[in-house]
């Protein structure tokens, strides 16, 4: 039986399908898997959660010299491959015995294969794989290739080094990383995100577009997903007098800057900031609305639009990032130049004036694009074979 | 005087100087990073550390001082705190003795929102308090912040009087209290920022220049859409940022996003001497603030000659008559931003020199330090028993 070790920061919550269907998936057929996080957290998971030992605090220097010793007893050859790699990587002789204790949860189980959630985990770890004389494989997202890279140039030579077979959600997300430098000679995987479809059925009334238009966007309030632009395309509704109610699900770091711009733009009985909302809450609130706004800076690829389009929504999104491969323009959905609320809001308008059995098919054409090309039984069989192969 | 920290901005530091070259003597209560003076020897820095042992230290300093003047007060202090826990308790009382240990005429609170913090010296005066209310804590905190809101309506009638620094923060002021509002323009060392007839630029590239902090409140994502939409009309600029702080991950994205790695360069922490010389060697200053109080960087670049551009923000109109001695555009709006740079550099260049010589007229009459120095002592003196 095949031993995968995903790595993660935190161990996924129970809101986050796409991991936890994943981890599932991979248990039902037949592969081990355990989770290593940097979480201390006592929750009890149906699969296996190995937390790393103290990394701070008093506990960690209680914990380093008896950890070390540990390791060279139960897994000699493996920890040293490790610190002299790392060694050779450039790392200091205290880094690198630090490396060793900081990865001995991993360590001390050794997976056959690690699969990194995000490349920013594996950094200053690149070579562990190796010394435990598994398979590395990483998952890239948006986050990790567009902007990490700017702060930390060239920050992926090493991984692309030990590197066996790199997942990614979108055919960008898989530019950016050859742009990062990722050699053609590493395997591309596509897996794309999914969603259970049944969760966000197609609503009768698809594609129909109230006299009170009703829009809805949902992402954190950060710079990342654009909220500013949303802000400033609603003022323009606005000053066309367009009777509109416009929702963001989701909360963040940028709270202040929304609510000043909403204020000074004397949007507050149009705009309106909801915080974060569970599943089942987000289902009935797409079920409520006509428009779906996904004006991001950047997205990996959003399954917030595909929960969008399958419940019938009329779809608009910005260019950037993989929002192009998720929508079709003109087909299932509108896509509009990122970074540009004049045009945002043309886009909105056109569609309030457009034919309501247009939009119509082209929701229907969207939630049925979404339940053959999205659907997690698929996904699921495509994450079998990344791990088999 | 209570400043929340030092180093504080320029404008500060140039005010308490030349209030203390006047024979006042001044006393700031303050945090202080690092080791800081003033040169002039009537300006008592009275600092709280933020470290533990020196807290104790200042503590004991503080409580033997206050002890000695007024037993009942440092009792009513420290029974005030009685539901903070120990540490906690001696943080606040530092924060609080100094004003009761030494015999102050005014006291001045620099910043806006420090009155939460001083809530028992406005409910406790010592003396009369005036409070100075600039941009951001007036303009944006109380509106995304609920409890702010509320603390401002509470404590701000308790004040004396309220120095504001336009207009549009006057309007606001008053919507919290009926308390003397006083307006005194912000100023700067005319002297120091002398003018220049600005240069026609006979070079191809436009050079633009913004001082400014890498803060969504500053909108320099705006200014860099209206770059990129210059860029793609194939006019040739570059924008030179001079800043104290480092790039955030917004403007590192979006500079990356849009390729405008050649259009932009950014000069940090300059020397004032640095920073006027540098804002002569461009064509335009542009300020792209969502909300300002009022920008010391935009009446230095008008001083100096440089023509100005600048966002409506509120209370942008109180400095900037459009056209005349700066120009305008629609607050957020980057189309509107790259078509007013372009109408700019379409300007002939006797208004050019028209805009930067109104300019520097409206800073030499209202905007300079030495009328700021008068007005605010006459201010502390109405108080002066």
């Amino acid at each position: 039986m095949k031993h995968i070790g995903i790595i993660l920061s935190q161990p996924p919550v129970y809101s986050e399908t796409f991991l936890n269907s994943k981890i599932k998936n991979l248990m039902e057929a037949g592969f081990k898997v355990t989770v290593f996080s940097q979480s201390q957290t006592k929750e009890k998971f149906y699969f296996e959660h190995k937390k790393a030992y103290p990394a701070q605090g008093n506990w960690s220097l209680l914990c380093f010299l008896p950890i070390l010793i540990k390791l060279l007893v139960v897994r000699f050859t493996e920890t040293v491959k490790f610190y002299t790699l790392g060694r050779a990587e450039g790392q200091g002789m205290f880094a690198a015995i630090k490396n060793c204790y900081l990865n001995a949860h991993i360590i001390l189980n050794k997976p056959d294969w690690l699969h990194f959630e995000f490349a920013t985990l594996v950094v200053t770890r690149e070579h562990l794989a190796k010394a435990l004389q598994a398979k590395l494989s990483v998952s890239i997202r948006g986050y990790d290739m567009a902007i990490y890279p700017l702060k930390n140039p060239n920050c992926y030579q090493k991984l692309w080094k030990y590197i066996d077979k790199l997942h990614t959600i979108s055919d960008n997300l898989a530019l950016l990383a050859k742009h990062n430098g990722l050699p053609a000679s590493v395997e591309v995987v596509k897996i794309t995100p999914a969603i259970y479809t049944s969760n966000f059925s197609l609503k009768s009334n698809h594609g129909l577009i109230t006299n009170k238009v009703k829009i809805i966007s949902t992402g954190r309030l950060n710079w990342i997903k654009g909220v500013d632009y949303q802000i400033y395309a609603a003022s323009i509704l606005k000053q066309l007098h367009i009777d509109f109610t416009w929702v963001i699900i989701g909360d963040g770091n940028e709270f202040e800057r929304c609510t000043f711009l909403i204020n000074q733009h004397q949007l507050q009985n149009h705009f309106i900031l909801l915080g974060k909302k569970n599943a089942d809450e987000i289902a009935k609130l797409l079920g409520e609305s006509d428009i779906y706004v996904q004006y991001s800076n950047n997205e990996g690829f959003c399954n917030a639009v595909l929960e969008a389009q399958s419940t019938g929504l009329v779809t608009i999104v910005s260019d950037a990032g993989a929002l192009p491969e998720n929508v079709l323009h003109s087909q299932t959905g509108f896509i509009v130049p990122k970074r540009n609320p004049q045009a945002l809001a043309n886009q909105i308008v056109e569609v309030i004036k457009t034919e309501p059995e247009v939009l119509k098919a082209m929701t229907l054409r969207a939630s049925n694009r979404v339940s053959t090309a999205f659907d997690i039984q698929s996904q699921a069989k495509k994450f079998i074979e990344f791990y088999q192969t | 005087m209570d400043i929340s920290a030092l180093p504080c901005p320029t404008f500060i530091k140039s005010s308490i100087e030349n209030i203390a070259s006047r024979h006042h003597s001044l006393h700031i209560f303050t945090q202080v990073k690092g080791a800081y003076t003033f040169e002039n020897s009537s300006i008592y820095i009275h600092q709280r550390p933020k470290k533990a042992i020196p807290t104790f230290v200042v503590f004991f300093q503080n409580i033997f001082k206050l002890l000695l003047k007024s037993p009942a007060r440092a009792l009513h202090i420290w029974k005030h705190y009685s539901s903070l826990n120990f540490y906690s308790r001696i943080k606040e009382f530092n924060r609080i003795a100094p004003f009761y240990i030494y015999t102050l005429d005014v006291i001045h609170i620099q910043w806006l929102k420090s009155i939460i913090k001083l809530q028992y010296i406005l409910e406790n005066k010592p003396c009369p308090i005036i409070v100075s209310v600039r941009g951001t804590q007036m303009f944006v905190s109380p509106q995304a912040d609920n409890e702010i809101h509320r603390k401002y309506l509470e404590l701000l009638p308790k004040v004396h009087a309220v120095h504001v620094v336009s207009e549009a923060l006057k309007k606001e002021v008053s919507l919290y209290t009926h308390s003397p509002v006083y307006l005194i323009n912000a100023a700067i060392d005319i002297g120091f920022f002398e003018y220049k007839k600005p240069s026609i630029n006979t070079n191809e590239i436009l050079q633009l220049v913004s001082v400014t902090r890498f803060n969504w409140i500053k909108g320099l994502s705006i200014l860099l859409d209206a770059i990129y939409i210059l860029k793609q009309k194939s006019i040739r600029l570059k924008l030179t940022i001079i800043t104290s702080d480092m790039p955030n991950e917004e403007f590192i994205y979006q500079i990356a996003d849009l390729d405008l790695k050649n259009e932009i360069e950014i000069k940090n922490r300059l020397s004032p001497k640095q920073i006027h010389k540098e804002l002569l060697k461009n064509d335009l200053f542009v300020l792209p603030s969502i909300s300002e109080g009022r920008s010391n960087a935009i009446l230095e670049a008008m001083s100096s000659g440089v023509p100005v551009l600048c966002s409506n923000f509120n209370g942008a109109d109180d400095l900037i008559v459009d056209h005349y001695n700066g120009m305008l555009f629609n607050n957020g709006d980057s189309n509107d931003l790259a078509q007013k740079i372009e109408l700019y550099f379409q300007k002939s260049n006797t208004e050019k020199i028209n805009i930067a010589e109104n300019a520097r007229t409206i800073i030499e009459s209202s905007y300079n330090i030495d009328s700021q120095t008068n007005e605010f002592i006459n201010l502390y003196n109405r108080f002066v028993k």
